[in-house]
């Protein structure tokens, strides 16, 4: 029976780094760009990103997953209905019929835009803290050296930032690893589904063993993160 | 070429502090010709760093020009300026804000792969800087395995390896014990004999400002001229 409910959870646990990886992909460029938005100088812009990153880290994943994948088809054609006729007689007939039937987000792609949502605003604060505590020095310096504006952010304050946030970061990818299991409630069929189904065949040690799965690959995270920061430790800053 | 390295007109710069405005630059006006030391001395909150960050584009002035070889700084655009800088200026600053994930020597080969000076050689002038202040030894070593006096001689090096016109210095040795002050403004006052550049330095330490041609005291924003060693200055000051 192990081989069958190993493969099982497999299958399972496929679709988990599925979204991880997907989610890593969108976040941390992405994070970056929130970061830039929650720091700048255009005081709206700031404001709005920081009002998006408050509403995104103070409310639970899960709430964010089903508004993500269900609210487009629930919100837009009650809002389209309880448009007054006068703006629905000037607004294009396609947006109209849009909206009042969208189109039904792919689970998965609901799950991905949801997860990458989610932890760049998470990563953006870490950038934010990195950046943030690199030395005005170090710009000046830059500057001084001749470099642009990007060539200092890039080439002498990015990698210092990067050697900062390398402990908080490892904290979130982690969490991340565990937190593909929510997908479920979108039904996305990830490892804890996987393990849960063997329930109803009166087996409940396959939900279990996906502890295993999860304990593994963070394992292997961890060692990575602590190779990648050897590998930074040859300069204090 | 400009007959002055530097030339300020009437620089205004204030802050806005809660509800009062504080100006740390009033109206200063400043020439120094090619070659010459000029000091700036003037406790701390003076305005004297906020000045000499404004005369290297570093700070923007509320109200005033700068020109550097008769160049206006204040309006150029901010890569420009970075370019101009990268070219013809040097700072050194009172920490020395080495990049730590560069040994000393690329630290001090940064400038050169900013800015192309196709007429210079580098290699001679990094032979002669290296040999002069004295850190040979070190060039393989990251910022964080260098003494203070060593870094500082390292950002010295770097402000240097451009043969920038001008060097700013701000507080250069206020981070260093009395002996390795003497030594790296030492070493300083050498590389720049041996250079030719002119050199604006802000210090509180007046053993060290003695050294300059001019000495101006920066005090509530305003600079007056303190001591003038220069041509017929230093005449009068001998004859006291």
């Amino acid at each position: 029976m192990f081989l069958p409910v190993t493969l099982r959870l497999l299958e399972g646990f496929g679709e988990s780094l599925k979204i991880f990886a997907l989610t890593l992909l969108f976040a941390l460029p992405g994070g970056l760009i929130i970061s830039f938005g929650s720091m700048s100088k255009f005081k709206p812009l700031k404001a709005v990103v920081r009002f998006v990153v408050w509403i995104v880290r103070g409310t639970p994943l899960m709430l964010q997953l089903l508004i993500i994948f269900y609210g487009p088809g629930l919100i837009l054609p009650s809002v389209a209905e309880a448009l007054p006729s006068g703006v629905v007689e000037v607004m294009p007939v396609w947006l109209y019929q849009w909206m009042l039937a969208p189109p039904l987000l792919d689970r998965f792609a609901a799950a991905i835009v949801a997860f990458s949502l989610n932890y760049a605003c998470y990563f953006s604060e870490i950038y934010r803290g990195g950046i943030e505590g690199v030395p005005y020095g170090q710009y000046e310096a830059g500057q001084v050296l001749g470099m642009t504006k990007s060539q200092v952010f890039f080439k002498v304050v990015l990698m210092q930032v990067v050697k900062r946030i390398l402990a908080p970061m490892s904290n979130e990818v982690i969490t991340l690893v565990k937190d593909t299991s929510l997908a479920r409630v979108i039904s996305i069929y990830e490892i804890i589904w996987a393990g849960e189904s063997f329930i109803k065949k009166g087996m409940i040690w396959p939900l279990f063993y996906t502890g295993a799965f999860y304990l593994i690959f963070s394992a292997l995270l961890t060692w990575l993160f602590g190779k990648f920061e050897k590998k930074l430790s040859y300069y204090k800053i | 070429m400009a007959e002055y390295m530097l030339q300020t007109e009437s620089i205004i710069k204030q802050y806005k502090q809660y509800d009062t405005i504080i100006t740390a630059v009033n109206r200063v006006s400043i020439k120094v010709m090619p070659g010459e030391f000029v000091a700036i001395i003037g406790t701390s909150g003076s305005g004297k760093s906020t000045f000499l960050h404004i005369c290297a584009g570093l700070d923007s002035a509320d109200a005033g020009r700068v020109l550097i070889r008769g160049n206006d700084i204040t309006h150029m655009k901010p890569d420009e300026l970075s370019r101009f800088r990268g070219n013809y200026c040097g700072f050194v600053f009172q920490r020395h804000n080495l990049i730590p994930q560069f040994t000393a020597l690329e630290n001090i080969l940064i400038p050169t792969m900013m800015c192309q000076k196709p007429e210079m050689s580098y290699q001679e002038t990094l032979r002669r800087l290296v040999e002069t202040l004295q850190i040979s030894e070190r060039l393989h070593h990251l910022p964080s395995e260098l003494s203070g006096g060593q870094q500082q001689r390292v950002a010295i090096a770097r402000a240097m390896i451009n043969m920038p016109d001008i060097l700013f210095a701000d507080e250069p040795t206020g981070n260093l014990d009395r002996a390795n002050a003497d030594e790296v403004l030492r070493l300083l006052l050498k590389t720049r004999e041996e250079m030719g550049q002119t050199l604006i330095m802000v210090t509180h330490d007046l053993s060290i400002a003695e050294h300059a041609d001019r000495i101006f005291r920066m005090d509530n924003g305003v600079l007056s001229l303190e001591k003038d060693y220069s041509k017929a200055g230093r005449r009068a000051f001998d004859a006291d």
